[in-house]
């Protein structure tokens, strides 16, 4: 049987397993509250988990779409980019994919036959391939995250450095960019550049 | 193929996080997620505890945090002061039967899968050290009654977690008994002074509060001439000009707006909105108010820290009003200024008999609601207007906008104003929709960055407290094409934009006053092609 057949056939099943283990990749607490309450706004974590690993499974095994691999992943990863995980529990997600999918072979391996090694080896490197595109996706939350503390920094003077800088001056810099501090009405003195 | 290996299995590798017994799991101190502590010289200049005493400085993610020799008698002293004084605290450490109906609630819960931030867990931090140190079941029963005692590692898991509650009070709304969880946090919080345990956030802009009169630590110079800078772009985009009255005795009404709104960017346009509005209310029906230096902040940090700091930073509103001798306050748009308005204000400094009962000098109306407190928040004033026909108005010039409205936590669950902003919304946009309806009104979710958790270094926490709003907001988004999303509270506009950055780049923030003077036509004005920003109103593309 082709390994591909067998995953469509197992497709729910599998999907649950999957998003079964990225759940339990949260405190056990967390994991009841995620199976308990189905409402998308009020679980939107939750939601984003059961709503995500089921077309991404459709993804992989079927288009193998970059860029839809790419934005699915987005919905799961910017959360996990901003929790409690390592970067590589935070990726890990893909990886769990293929546990999955291990185990579900080893069970139904004999009774249904053989499965070419290369058809295995190719869908795992799809996976890979896949958590290749989840690293993407995690280093631009990430550098996301830090392009905003930057912007607080050159933003928010009064609290880093307590020279401050008239407001307006520096949005007319930012709209008209070249133009000089006499742009500013300058009777502050805030809006000097230093 | 029966030999597959197993998943790596050589490796050892386990994603499960450690089960167990919530008081035996290890603090994970994470950068990103809590906020630098406040420097000693800062606390010393508000006459707090300073450290100073034993000289430190504390590094967060130490082991040692420089505590005195005698902290834990500090905490557990002050703890029995503030059990004494405040009824409402002993009652909520003594009545929760922790049925959970609350732990789902919180935002910081949602985004971080933490269930250290369920509301009832934060509580429980404090309630078992009540329980093994102040009753006496908890000292024989021990764990068995959720009981332990104080020790250096409680105190972390206790100052860590309590900076992550952002004192929105949704948890509370659910609560079977009424216990009030941000209460717990303002108890805890202030507790944790005794010790100089305060974040750099709160206590620098309750200095700068305490010596200049707002938060930003704008002097009277600086603070008009941002207003000046605004009234040079409103002419450049409105084709008026005009001029505004400081400072002046005998003004009929004070404006009273947090500082947010004159330093931060989208809040300033806010802030141009308020002066727009004024100057055609002044024109058409000779509105007579004045702005002052003095009580130029509206907003009250204190109230994240200590109950006599934010009464001493409150109180300048009542004193400068007294000293100009106005009939009543206007305020602008805030989130936590309204609840110290409406709920602690008046008894702190009441009875305020020298200030009249709020009427609006163009309509008539009475604002009853305002009649202990003698302020007037500015959208049941401009709600007012509207209903009674006083405002030209023009909503076509907010059509490239497609609006939602965020309930802010402090003005829809602390005082109730749920319908003003939407009808004022509604007669200045033709396009407005609102988000899911447990996402709203008493349910609202908060920005994720109140009760002065705002500051730059905890922005992984910020954007998981963010994310069930900014889910909601993706939602109708996607569903409708909304590219903006209004709020009434400045911290919401200094918050939003970040979190959107993140979760929802393509949609703008605006207050609604912005609004509202976008679409006012104004005697006089010239060719209304920008709007209030600067951009082109045909060809605008709101960004966070």
């Amino acid at each position: 049987m082709n390994l591909e057949k067998f995953l469509t056939k197992k497709r729910d099943h599998v999907v649950d397993k999957w998003i079964q283990s990225v759940q339990e990749t949260y405190p056990a607490e967390t994991v009841k509250f995620f199976r308990h309450q189905r409402n998308r706004f009020a679980n939107p974590l939750g939601a984003a988990i059961s709503e995500t690993m089921g077309p991404l499974f459709d993804e992989l095994l079927n288009e193998n779409n970059p860029q839809n691999i790419s934005s699915l992943l987005d919905r799961i990863i910017r959360i996990r980019a901003v929790q409690e995980f390592e970067p590589s529990s935070a990726v890990a997600v893909v990886f769990l994919l293929k546990k999955v999918i291990r185990d579900e072979l080893k069970k139904d391996i004999e009774k249904d036959g053989l499965i070419k090694v290369e058809d295995l080896l190719e869908f795992e490197s799809r996976i890979d391939y896949c958590a290749l595109l989840a690293f993407d996706v995690y280093m631009k939350c990430r550098e996301t995250i830090w392009g905003n503390k930057l912007d607080d920094f050159i933003k928010r003077p009064y609290v880093t450095g307590g020279n401050m800088r008239c407001l307006s001056y520096m949005l007319k810099q930012e709209q008209r960019q070249g133009k000089v501090a006499e742009d500013c009405c300058n009777n502050c003195g805030l809006g000097e550049v230093r | 193929m029966a030999n597959i290996p197993k998943y790596y299995e050589s490796l050892n590798l386990d994603y499960k996080p450690p089960r167990g017994n919530w008081m035996d799991r290890p603090l994970n101190i994470k950068s990103g997620i809590y906020c630098y502590p406040a420097r000693p010289n800062v606390l010393a200049g508000i006459q707090m505890n300073d450290r100073s005493d034993w000289g430190k400085y504390w590094v967060v993610e130490d082991e040692d945090w420089e505590l005195p020799d005698d902290w834990k008698e500090r905490f557990l002293n002050k703890m029995r002061d503030m059990l004494d004084k405040y009824r409402t605290f002993k009652i909520y450490m003594d009545i929760c039967v922790r049925c959970g109906a609350c732990a789902d609630k919180c935002h910081y819960f949602l985004g971080s899968g933490d269930p250290m931030n369920m509301p009832v867990m934060r509580a429980e931090l404090l309630r078992s050290v009540y329980r093994g140190e102040f009753t006496k079941t908890g000292k024989i029963l021990g764990r068995i009654a959720g009981a332990r005692k104080l020790t250096k590692g409680v105190l972390r898991q206790i100052w860590y977690y309590m900076f992550q509650c952002s004192e929105c009070r949704r948890c509370s709304t659910f609560c079977p008994y009424g216990i009030d969880t941000a209460e717990i946090t303002i108890m805890a919080r202030e507790i944790m002074n005794e010790l100089g345990m305060n974040i750099a956030w709160i206590q620098e802009s309750c200095y700068k509060c305490i010596h200049t009169g707002n938060h930003l630590g704008l002097q009277p110079q600086a603070y008009k001439e941002c207003i000046d800078c605004m009234l040079g772009d409103i002419e450049e985009n409105v084709g008026i000009s005009f001029d505004v009255s400081w400072n002046r005795k005998g003004a009929d009404i004070l404006f009273v707006t947090p500082s947010g709104d004159v330093f931060a960017e989208p809040g300033i346009y806010t802030l141009a909105g308020y002066l727009l509005l004024f100057e055609y209310l002044r024109k058409e029906y000779g509105f007579d108010y004045t702005w002052s230096t003095y009580a130029s902040e509206g907003g009250d940090f204190g109230y994240f820290t200590a109950n006599d700091i934010a009464k001493r930073m409150n109180s300048k509103i009542y004193l400068e009003a007294k000293r100009l001798g106005v009939k009543w306050i206007l305020g602008g748009e805030c989130g936590h200024m309204w609840r110290v308005l409406n709920q602690y204000m008046t008894t702190w400094h009441g009875p305020v008999d020298f200030l009249e009962e709020p009427v609006s000098p163009i309509t008539g109306t009475k604002f009853e609601n305002a009649k202990a407190h003698k302020m007037v928040h500015i959208m049941e004033f401009t709600a007012d207007l509207i209903k009674h026909g006083k405002l030209k108005l023009d909503p076509s010039r907010n059509d490239r906008l497609r609006v939602t409205y965020h309930d802010s936590c402090n003005p829809s669950r602390g005082m109730g104003l749920l319908e003003e902003p939407r009808y004022v919304i509604k007669n200045v946009c033709n396009h407005f929709y609102e988000m899911p309806e447990n996402t709203l009104r008493d349910q609202t979710f908060c920005c994720g960055s109140g009760s002065g958790l705002n500051a730059s270094e905890n922005m992984e926490l910020r954007m998981r407290g963010g994310f069930p709003r900014q889910n909601a907001v993706r939602y109708v988004r996607d569903k409708y094409g909304v590219n903006m999303l209004a709020c009434i509270c400045a911290i919401d506009r200094a918050a939003f934009p970040d979190a959107q950055r993140y979760w929802n780049p393509d949609v703008g923030c605006t207050g609604i006053t912005e609004l509202v003077a976008n679409a006012l036509i104004m005697e006089g004005e010239g060719p209304r092609t920008n709007n209030l920003r600067g951009f082109e109103i045909a060809t605008w593309e709101p960004k966070p």
